[in-house]
């Protein structure tokens, strides 16, 4: 029995299908046609100009150095966040007294509001007060004291650690479900082999985590084109835009310089960029679906 | 083939896996807490320092605080906006959460249950939508709101965090649903109850937790929300916390004792609920990235 039920069901649908469109849908594609435009944002006056935004843009160093910046960001976050993720969930997977309380504690960050979580981090990061400075005084390491946010050369690793706090126990979470999720008998007859931890990590849970590695890897890239509260608290896009990234170089675009039409076809770039990795990760989620 | 061990063989054995079992309960714990230390530690000294006065903390940063200055919660509260802050959070986010939870779950139970035109359509429209970045409809959203003459109220805020919260909410309830035994319906039609009444009387009900967990999620989204709160809220008085958390920095800079106290105001909610909602919160969170469908 398949009976269509057209009217029953849009009308269940329908609350949500007209905020979705006037609210989600509606900007995203008027966006592309604003990118055409030369437009200030307040003034109702656009001069159309064709694709001459898109020219300007990829020509367009400090656009290119935000690009890189949020790419490095992604990279980095691959390198770091996932192997760290993979030991933590590892550990936390096991049987032990008090892995409860240490997974709700690696969660945590994730739940606190970036911008608290990023004049917390300015403090630690204070030249004379702060306690990372502090620290180093106390063990004798006064050479490594350091303006961490005000130095070109260490603002963009200083976020970079900040970010690494928020996001390690997100990652966590889920290689643990994914983990729970390979049969234990597995293990057993790795035990059996006589495999020691580092060699079942190696040969046996990151062959099986293939999937959703890759998934992660795709998260790390669109979520540092997402990621805005922390850099722009921070920092603010640094000097020379040493931690300028694409987000808030379209913010400062849109709203400080008033270049709206450019800052649309900013947009319309991170919004394709999104929808290749949307693609990609809804072929590889259906890759672990089938098997 | 076996293998004897006489009785000293059998004991350097025992003693050995004793050894390796004490080591890796050693490094296990080692670890974890080296870590715990870390992500406690930021949280931690923000507490201690929102209890001092600038002397205090400049002289004794590590020390406990002397006297507990609550004035400076006050200060905060009062002087520095985080009061009226707080109020309208509570206000946007219920609201907000509310109507979610709502037009998402009737959406779900279509999406989940019947058949019509055009379903496959609206699934990965919806689908793809949990993947978007917010950032790039924020200037023909501004100009939207702008001609709904929606900017700088709080209206204009939860229509946005609604639409965008959607996705991850329908996607939840739906998966929640699909494992709801279609035979409940079905009795349900024999006993007379009527095909629009089946939503209410029976499949919200029935999908409940996840409804909760969908708005337990969203609290924590939409509470900490700064970007959009920051391009279409223009007034101190209409301010959201993460909103008035960064005015604040502005003007307080100077003084840390307000301003710690201010960072945790906006965080304890969501620290609360949190810790008693943990398992809830962290399963919600990676859903759109275990789930396998």
């Amino acid at each position: 029995m398949r009976k269509k039920n057209n009217v029953v069901a849009y009308f269940f649908l329908f609350p949500a299908l007209i905020m979705f469109v006037l609210f989600f849908i509606y900007p995203n594609l008027e966006v592309i046609y604003l990118s055409l435009f030369k437009w200030a944002g307040i003034s109702p006056k656009k001069t159309f100009i064709g694709f001459y935004n898109f020219q300007v843009l990829f020509s367009d160093l400090d656009f290119l150095k935000a690009v890189f910046n949020t790419l490095m960001i992604a990279f980095q976050s691959m390198v770091v966040q996932v192997p760290m993720a993979l030991i933590l969930a590892i550990l936390l997977n096991k049987k032990m007294k008090g892995n409860g309380t240490f997974s709700t504690i690696v969660f945590l960050p994730m739940v606190i509001s970036l911008v608290a979580v990023g004049i917390i981090w300015r403090w630690l990061y204070d030249p004379e007060y702060g306690a990372i400075n502090l620290i180093l005084g106390k063990i004798g390491l006064q050479g490594l004291q350091h303006a961490w946010l005000g130095d070109v050369n260490t603002a963009f690793l200083s976020v970079l650690a900040t970010i690494n706090w928020v996001y390690i126990g997100f990652y966590t979470v889920i290689f643990m479900s994914a983990l729970k999720g390979i049969s234990p008998e597995i293990f057993e007859a790795a035990k059996v082999d006589g495999f020691n931890e580092f060699q079942t990590t190696l040969r046996i849970r990151i062959p099986m985590l293939k999937e959703t590695i890759g998934v992660m890897f795709i998260m790390c890239i669109s979520g540092s084109f997402k990621s805005f509260d922390l850099i722009w608290v921070m920092t603010g896009g640094g000097q020379v835009n040493s931690t300028e990234i694409v987000t808030t170089y379209l913010y400062r675009m849109a709203f400080r310089r008033m270049e709206s039409g450019y800052a649309s076809a900013i947009s319309v770039t991170i919004f394709l960029i999104c929808l290749v990795l949307i693609a990609l990760q809804l072929k590889l989620m259906k890759i672990t679906a089938q098997e | 083939m076996s293998i004897c061990f006489n009785r000293k063989e059998k004991r350097q054995l025992n003693d050995y896996f004793l050894w390796k079992r004490k080591r890796n309960t050693f490094f296990h714990y080692s670890f974890l807490s080296f870590y715990a230390i870390i992500v406690i530690f930021p949280i931690f000294w923000v507490l201690v320092n929102s209890l001092k006065d600038n002397l205090e903390i400049f002289q004794n940063p590590w020390a406990l605080p002397n006297i507990y200055r609550w004035s400076n919660y006050i200060k905060a509260w009062y002087e520095g906006n985080i009061g009226s802050a707080f109020f309208n959070s509570v206000i946007v986010t219920i609201i907000s959460v509310v109507i979610v939870g709502l037009v998402a779950s009737m959406a779900a139970y279509s999406l989940s249950r019947l058949q019509f035109a055009g379903k496959k359509t609206i699934f990965y429209l919806f689908l793809g939508g949990m993947y978007v970045a917010p950032v790039t409809s924020l200037i023909p959203l501004l100009k939207l709101l702008r001609n709904l003459n929606l900017v700088n109220t709080h209206w204009g805020l939860i229509f946005p965090y609604v639409a965008f919260a959607l996705p991850l909410s329908i996607f939840i309830i739906r998966s929640y649903m699909l494992g709801i035994p279609k035979t409940v319906e079905e009795a349900a039609i024999v006993d007379g109850v009527a095909p629009f009444q089946l939503f209410w009387k029976i499949m919200f009900p029935l999908s409940l937790p996840s409804v909760y967990t969908v708005v337990i999620l969203q609290i924590v989204y939409i509470w900490n929300e700064f970007l959009f709160a920051l391009v279409f809220l223009r007034t101190s008085n209409k301010f959201t916390l993460p909103r008035a958390l960064q005015v604040f920095q502005g003007s307080f800079i100077t003084e840390f004792g307000p301003l710690n106290a201010a960072v945790l105001l906006a965080a304890i909610p969501t620290i609360i609920i949190y810790i008693i909602f943990s398992e809830r919160i962290r399963n919600g969170m990676a859903i759109g990235f275990s789930s396998n469908e």
